[in-house]
């Protein structure tokens, strides 16, 4: 037989100082997060195991190929290209690729993470996971990178697709930067709903029908809410209803990105000026369509520009990543919630005795 | 001896039920301590407290000195569970089975390997290094589950039913799997139902019914408590008019509690009283003419002691 040589592990022993009562998140301790790699390596074999993985991306990416292709040969056929007509080759490839990206972005986040803690439950493998030291904290964060990591594969492995944009010009570096920005931020945080919802349900097929109507109702349902309540313009109330309902749209954010890049797309800025106001010249009109003064802002900035709105976009799906991160591990299970140090009932164990 | 397994007045209650009613149990270092009752009797959700996966409702468990309650990431690093029911992941091999259960207890790469040879070499599982965790035979997914539950070098293993659905062969394996555990320093703590499997592996026991323990110590301890409370079989020579008034002979007897006849003519007889007593009992039959051919008490085992600790009796003569 073989003997097992004792193991070091980090910090087997029990301590000398033990954390306070009832906390489990008390300091920092490096080594409670190494199960965030431990996960993420595990998931990532298994899911990178095996042609499925492969053969979506590469469909993927031919889908998009496909596409561009099809755009560059009606280009082909312009005779005599000007410099300001490969300007907007350039910035169409950049806002399109930019949106289907946060389209396949929206669409995958949740399926890709609303199993990451219902099927261990569905498996019999939570707790085997749960039996060892990791974190909440770090269980949610290992299978929301887990979940991602293959997603942001698929975008990334399409950024040399989008840049053909820099082939015919109109757009920079920084323009994908800011679209990434928002894009990642956007996967986290869609992510981290379907953890959430994974976490507080036992079966992961409730778990995605979850995830995709608290997407749904974040994106579509807050922007219909916004239509809905501006129509009433109609009815000759000219403010706009609260912006705020936009910023948990992404595709807004990235239109905002799209028109800070080209000055198309300005969907956010247009929707910030009243009803009854040109957003471009800034003259007001009555309700009969007559001319009657200016506007807010007019003469200071009667164009509007983009790159106000997509930063509040990135913070609120930043905040929204952070609060699903956080519901996730409280719903994890019962024992390794964090709680405020609560004063435990101290039952007295009676002395061991020292010998037989 | 020192308990490095100890609980006091443990109590889980879930809505309409009481799981565990005030459980005091001590577990000795270096023991191969069972839990034996009846389905229902509150081992597992013992052993799932103990495990850190349950919150008690009152009470403390401790592990190694470590409250469970209090200190749950510091228990988690001394001991390792074996649930009753588990799964694989089914995308794995079984290197890195173990592997991940490694990196999760954050031991370093280079320790990591030979670790993994050496526990795949202890569980007999070392020609299957490469193989998918999913194409192993229930045997050996057990053995593996084992395994993962020593990464860590615990101080204690909790496994719950760990022979369930195990093979006779199996079963031989996994029971020499624990002796050699035993013996390289770990306390187990085992629950089961079967309890000849339990009888030949425990050096202790504890017997758990409706949430609370019953009788607990050696095996040999807790028979010495019930032996005022022994069955004793005798066999008679004649037909069977001669051991029906055995029978009836014995039943009229003041501290006989209980006589039947089995199937193979045997009387048992449900006997209150010491060796003396039973002496004297003997005496009395061979005096009132009965020609006893054997007169003894029952093999004792552990079965035996469980119906009799879980019996009303059983419970007066602990008390």
């Amino acid at each position: 037989m073989t003997k097992l040589e004792p193991v070091a592990v980090n910090s087997t022993a029990a301590p000398a100082e033990v954390p306070a009562a009832g906390s489990e998140v008390v300091g920092f301790d490096p080594g409670r997060f190494a199960g965030v790699s431990a996960i993420w390596v595990r998931e990532l074999r298994g899911r990178m195991r095996g042609k499925r993985a492969f053969i979506f991306l590469t469909f993927y990416l031919g889908l998009l190929t496909t596409l561009l292709w099809l755009a560059l040969r009606t280009t082909e056929a312009l005779p005599g290209l000007s410099a300001i007509e490969s300007t907007m080759i350039g910035r169409g490839i950049f806002g399109g690729v930019l949106l289907i990206e946060t389209l396949v972005v929206v669409g995958l986040a949740p399926a890709y993470t609303a199993g990451a803690i219902s099927s261990e439950r569905e498996k019999q493998t939570y707790d085997l996971l749960a039996v060892t030291p990791i974190s909440s904290l770090a269980i949610v964060l290992g299978k929301l990178l887990s979940g991602l990591s293959y997603l942001a594969l698929i975008v990334f492995a399409s950024l040399p697709i989008a840049s053909l944009a820099f082939v015919f010009g109109g757009v920079g570096p920084e323009d994908f930067v800011r679209g990434y920005v928002v894009l990642i931020l956007t996967g986290l945080g869609i992510g981290a709903i379907g953890v959430w919802c994974s976490a507080a349900m036992s079966r992961t097929q409730s778990a995605t029908v979850a995830a995709f109507i608290v997407t749904g109702g974040l994106i579509v349902g807050a922007t219909a809410l916004w239509l809905a309540l501006d129509s009433r313009a109609a009815e000759g109330v000219v403010e706009r209803p609260p912006q705020a309902l936009l910023m948990l749209n992404p595709f807004i954010g990235q239109l905002d990105v799209i028109c800070e890049a080209t000055g198309e797309g300005c969907f956010a800025q247009q929707a910030a000026v009243p009803r009854d106001v040109d957003p471009f010249t800034g003259a007001r009109f009555d309700q009969q369509g007559q001319a009657v003064g200016f506007g807010p802002g007019f003469g200071a900035r009667p164009l509007p520009r983009g790159g106000e709105f997509w930063p509040k976009v990135a913070l609120v799906y930043l905040a929204i990543t952070a609060l699903g991160v956080f519901a996730a591990s409280q719903s994890i299970s019962p024992t390794r919630r964090w709680r405020p140090a609560p004063r435990l009932p101290k039952v007295r164990l009676p002395e061991a005795p020292t010998d037989d | 001896m020192t308990a490095i397994v100890r609980t006091v007045g443990l109590i889980k209650r879930y809505p309409g039920t009481l799981a565990v009613a005030g459980l005091d149990l001590e577990v000795a270092e270096g023991e191969i301590f069972g839990l034996v009752g009846p389905n229902g009797a509150g081992k597992t959700t013992t052993l799932r407290i103990l495990a850190t996966l349950l919150s008690a409702t009152s009470g403390e468990a401790e592990i190694a000195g470590i409250s469970v309650r209090r200190n749950p990431d510091q228990a988690r690093r001394v001991l390792g569970f074996m649930p009753d029911v588990f799964g694989v992941y089914d995308d794995m091999k079984v290197w890195e089975y173990l592997d991940f259960f490694a990196r999760c207890y954050g031991i370093p790469a280079e320790k990591r390997r030979r670790m993994i040879g050496d526990l795949l070499d202890l569980v007999d599982l070392g020609d299957k290094r490469d193989s998918y965790v999913q194409g192993l035979s229930r045997g050996m997914q057990q053995r593996l589950c084992l395994a993962h539950t020593l990464v860590h070098d615990p101080t204690v293993l909790l496994l719950d039913e760990p022979a369930s659905g195990l093979d006779p062969r199996a079963r031989v394996e996994l029971r020499e799997l624990l002796r050699e555990l035993r013996a390289l320093g770990k306390t187990i703590v085992i629950s089961s139902h079967i309890l000849p499997e339990l009888e030949e592996l425990c050096t202790s026991v504890a017997i758990v019914d409706h949430g609370q323990v019953l009788a607990q110590g050696r095996v040999a301890d807790i028979e010495k408590r019930l032996r005022y409370g022994a069955v004793l079989r005798v066999r008679v020579i004649g037909d069977t008019d001669a051991v029906e008034s055995a029978r009836a002979f014995f039943a009229a007897e003041a501290r006989v509690a209980s006589a039947a006849v089995l199937n193979d003519g045997q009387i048992e007889l449900g006997f209150r009283g010491d060796d003396a007593e039973s002496a004297e009992l003997l005496a009395a039959s061979i005096r009132a003419g009965i020609r006893v051919v054997s007169f003894a008490r029952a093999a004792s085992d552990l079965e035996e002691l469980f119906l009799q600790v879980t019996s009303g009796g059983g419970r007066e003569a602990i008390a």
